[in-house]
């Protein structure tokens, strides 16, 4: 594992990138243990040839890439963890990285998202792919609220899930909460 | 690749573990048959897939 990380830092660090830190990583990092087979950093899409190359050039081989979206790779000498690549645009990624904090993940500096915009990227995976984001998801977002006192009942909470998510993910939201 | 990683742990168990109690084929053939029924389950990519992002997330 230690060379899959290594050969991240190497990669992002010769091409001059700070990734965004997202997925259960990040989860992990905001306080909740969660398994994940996958490390998942977000980028800018004008970032993601130039990216390529070097992780490439690191032993990185792409398995699979959305042009719009993300690209997954495999590491050639460990091949248990993929790489996720996610791409976003320049405001996306300025506004994400305004209230993120400064990261070491091993070497690879990152970028650590505030819990808020990780569960407004939980309610977005669950909005658009429902029964394959809900059974991971959902407990994230409950668990992170929890460990970071976000109150689930206050307007603020109800307006990002709304924005972010949809009635019917808020809603499951206030039933888990009213079972405390 | 995690089929590798357990036929790897076998490997590792029988470099290190006596093999006074049974026959040393018999023995691999028990070590082998433990670590076997202990292999994940083979994920295709396309079921990792399934999990993926399918409209990009924005702040705006």
């Amino acid at each position: 594992m230690s060379a899959f990380f290594e050969a991240i830092h190497t990669a992002f660090n010769e091409a001059g990138i700070k990734p965004i830190l997202v997925g259960g990583w990040a989860i992990n990092l905001l306080g909740h243990a969660r398994n994940t087979m996958d490390f998942d950093l977000m980028i800018l899409e004008t970032d993601v040839e130039k990216l390529h190359s070097y992780l490439e050039k690191a032993g990185f081989q792409l398995l699979f890439k959305n042009p719009e979206l993300f690209a997954k790779y495999s590491y050639s000498h460990e091949k248990i963890f993929e790489l996720d690549i996610l791409f976003t645009d320049k405001t996306t990624y300025e506004r994400l990285k305004s209230d993120s904090s400064e990261i070491k993940v091993g070497k690879i500096d990152c970028l650590l998202p505030s819990p808020m915009s990780i569960i407004a990227m939980k309610l977005h995976s669950i909005k658009n792919n429902f029964e394959n984001r809900f059974p991971k998801d959902f407990p994230d977002i409950i668990a992170l609220s929890d460990i970071h006192g976000i109150d689930m009942s206050s307007e603020p909470f109800k307006k990002h899930c709304l924005k972010f998510g949809n009635k019917k993910i808020y809603d499951l939201i206030l039933n888990t909460r009213s079972l405390k | 690749m995690k089929h590798l990683a357990i036929r790897e742990n076998a490997d590792y168990h029988l470099s290190r573990f006596p093999k006074t109690a049974h026959s040393s084929a018999d023995y691999e053939k028990f070590i082998r048959t433990c670590f076997s029924v202990l292999r994940p389950p083979k994920v295709t990519l396309a079921e990792r897939l399934k999990k993926s992002p399918k409209i990009r997330f924005k702040l705006d």
